[in-house]
């Protein structure tokens, strides 16, 4: 296989409480805590977990858009992180990012066309073939061109984030981040996004890193998926292991929960359903960070920290006592509902 | 259902706000029935009039909002009741669970102020005795160490655990009907198997029927007996929760029910519906959902097809019910 796009090695994004007076640094939250990931040209990789356990961060300290704390990002193999402000300019050409919510990342008092326009402007391109690029960005994301010199409230949800959409692709990227790009649309138009994402993967030879908590749209669009917790990744595997034969306690409850929309099915499944709530990322538990809700946890999990391990040629998972493939954490702990 | 069963009976029910850009007709003609005990489900999209249809019913809308229409909640006329009779039933007879449990409590009284007064409020209960009967209601919902929970203020409470306590609110009284207006919609899905199982548990405990009010037809598959869609103030379908998830008639509900990623299924292309959900200040003339339909003639422009029953049980609104494909489900893996 090629050299991975994206390399992030051990990743680890901090931020400092401050109180007082003089704002003296009292403690961190741990938003990325280590992780660890690749992404191949044209692929997907999904980031799936609840709120709270630094996905969000963690797509931003890919494009420094949040510096992190240690740890690296390579991108095509050159470093991400050390990289110079002009360097990194010209690296984030390559990377571009889509925001979850489509009314506050345009701005309200520039016209589409500016909005997309604008990293051209920034990269030094020439008005008039930004002008023409903007058109054809506009048509590709299935916009009219001529509404172009409409402002963002002119628009829907939906069409907002395809001109979000438009805009990370000005400079023929060739990864996106992709921060919960359909989560703030209804359902009708979600699955519209979601088909044009598709198109432009396969047109532009895109990367997608796509970070959301929808777990039915990650496996729908992912080739692999990360399952954080807490700022560390608990499992990672293709697509199809991680659904169908999930080893983390976390995956099989997460799973587990997702509401399916089929009245037999949902009535007939077991279900497990953990108890209480993430722990706060400023003072994380000891060892594995998922011991508090784990329906399995015994005491070596507070004592020692599961480092991800390969239980199968690309499934990796954190865990002291991984599920085997077909065991259910249903029948391992008795059903809860 | 039989008539003196009948606990809430919405007819003809329409609410129009007045605004700059003129009149914006939010609901449309709605009709509801929901029984003792029974658990509806109303879903839609955003501006389909599923939440401020039933914000109307308890008389929660704005003054610019122009009710007419009938709701008879246990044989009482709920429209244009006055404030003060209306004040006897909600929280009382009828309370409602919002989504967001951090603007419904107030942030500068505890918890249990606020679960207890809501007793007071209706003579439920008295002081200390209300405040003991508010700890009781949050180890009822699952909020752990009650005692001392019941003295926190919102803010100390995580989300799932605010949901738990304005649940707790909500049965204070031993409401005959409790209304879940997106009760789980911005919790994590862990955290909203909880809640909902906690929904379920109390219903079976206190015989309360339930409006579930969402966009997720994941919930509605798991926690109604009856589900009805609405879209652009308007009930597009109607019947068991089974044959509007197995046999879906409207166009709509078939469109909805295909562009959802299962996450029991493989990552076929989606089916998408076209277009956007209309603006209720500018409803397209006849069917609403005409613009986006695949199946739309010059009828379905000319006038908006009436809520018809196909089957017993089973109502749907559209011309084109009869010529309609049979309908085909996404495939799964199980």
């Amino acid at each position: 296989m090629n050299a991975p796009l994206l390399e992030v090695d051990d990743l680890v994004t901090h931020f400092p409480i401050r109180a007082g007076l003089f704002r003296k640094v009292i403690g961190q939250v741990h938003a990325v805590d280590g992780v660890s990931i690749t992404v191949n040209e044209r692929e997907t990789v999904g980031v799936v977990g609840e709120s709270g356990c630094g996905k969000t961060t963690f797509g931003r300290s890919l494009l420094r858009l949040v510096e992190p704390t240690s740890g690296s990002v390579k991108f095509r193999g050159e470093p991400v992180t050390g990289a110079s402000n002009d360097r990194l300019r010209e690296l984030r050409a390559e990377m571009q990012i889509v925001f979850q919510d489509p009314y506050a990342s345009l701005n309200p008092r520039m016209p589409v066309n500016d909005i997309i326009a604008e990293p051209l402007r920034i990269q030094g391109t020439a008005k008039a073939p930004a002008q023409a690029r903007v058109s054809e960005l506009l048509e590709a994301v299935g916009l009219l061109p001529e509404h172009g010199n409409r402002y963002p409230h002119e628009f829907s949800g939906g069409q907002r984030q395809r001109i979000g959409i438009a805009r990370a692709l000005a400079l023929n990227p060739s990864l996106i981040v992709l921060d919960e790009p359909v989560s703030a649309l209804d359902v009708s138009v979600q699955a519209q996004v979601i088909n044009l994402l598709d198109d432009l993967q396969e047109e532009f030879d895109l990367a997608y890193l796509f970070i959301a908590h929808d777990l039915s749209v990650v496996r729908h669009i992912s080739d692999r998926v990360a399952v954080m917790y807490l700022g560390r990744v608990a499992e990672i595997a293709d697509s199809n292991s991680l659904y169908e034969r999930p080893a983390h306690p976390y995956t099989h409850s997460l799973l587990s929960a997702v509401p399916i929309a089929d009245p037999i099915v949902e009535r007939e499944r077991k279900r497990i359903v953990l108890q209480g709530d993430i722990p706060s990322p400023a003072s994380p538990p000891s060892g594995c960070r998922f011991r508090t809700r784990c329906p399995i946890a015994v005491e070596r999990c507070a004592n020692e920290v599961p480092v991800l391990q390969e239980l199968a040629p690309g499934h990796q998972v954190a865990c002291h006592f991984p599920i085997a493939p077909g065991e259910s954490l249903v029948d391992l702990v008795g059903s809860a509902s | 259902m039989a008539q003196d069963d009948l606990l809430l009976d919405v007819s003809d029910l329409s609410v129009a706000f007045k605004t700059k850009k003129g009149m914006a007709a939010a609901v449309r003609g709605m009709s509801l029935r929901v029984a003792r005990g029974e658990s509806v489900a109303i879903v839609g999209e955003s501006g389909s009039g599923k939440s401020v249809s039933s914000l109307a019913l308890l008389g929660l809308l704005p003054k610019s909002a122009q009710i007419t229409g009938s709701a008879k909640f246990d044989g009482e006329e709920l429209v244009g009741m006055s404030q003060n009779d209306l004040r006897a039933i909600r929280g009382k007879r009828i309370s409602m669970i919002f989504q967001d449990p951090m603007t419904a409590f107030n942030p500068v009284f505890t918890i249990g102020d606020q679960i207890a007064e809501a007793m007071e409020v209706h003579g439920t209960a008295e002081g200390d005795k209300a405040l003991m009967e508010a700890a009781n209601l949050l180890e009822l919902v699952g909020v752990p160490e009650p005692g001392q929970r019941v003295n926190q203020y919102p803010h100390e409470f995580s989300g799932g655990m605010r949901q738990r306590a304005m649940i707790a609110m909500a049965i204070a009284n031993k409401p005959d009907l409790l209304i879940a207006d997106e009760p789980t919609t911005a919790l994590d899905v862990t955290i909203q198997a909880q809640v909902m199982e906690v929904l379920s548990d109390i219903r079976k405990e206190s015989g309360a029927a339930m409006i579930l009010i969402t966009h997720d037809l994941g919930v509605v598959a798991g926690s109604a007996d009856r589900v009805q869609v609405m879209y652009g103030g308007r009930v597009f379908e109607r019947g068991t929760t089974n044959d509007v998830f197995y046999d879906p008639l409207n166009p709509y509900t078939r469109g909805l029910l295909r562009s959802m990623p299962r996450v029991d299924a493989i990552g076929e292309r989606l089916v998408p519906i076209s277009g956007s959900p209309p603006s209720i200040l500018n409803m397209p003339p006849g069917c609403a959902f005409g613009p986006r339909c695949d199946f739309r003639t010059d009828a379905c422009v000319a006038d908006a097809a009436s809520l018809e029953l196909v089957k017993p049980g089973h109502e749907s609104r559209c011309h084109h019910t009869a010529d309609l494909p049979a309908y085909e489900a996404v495939e799964t893996l199980t």
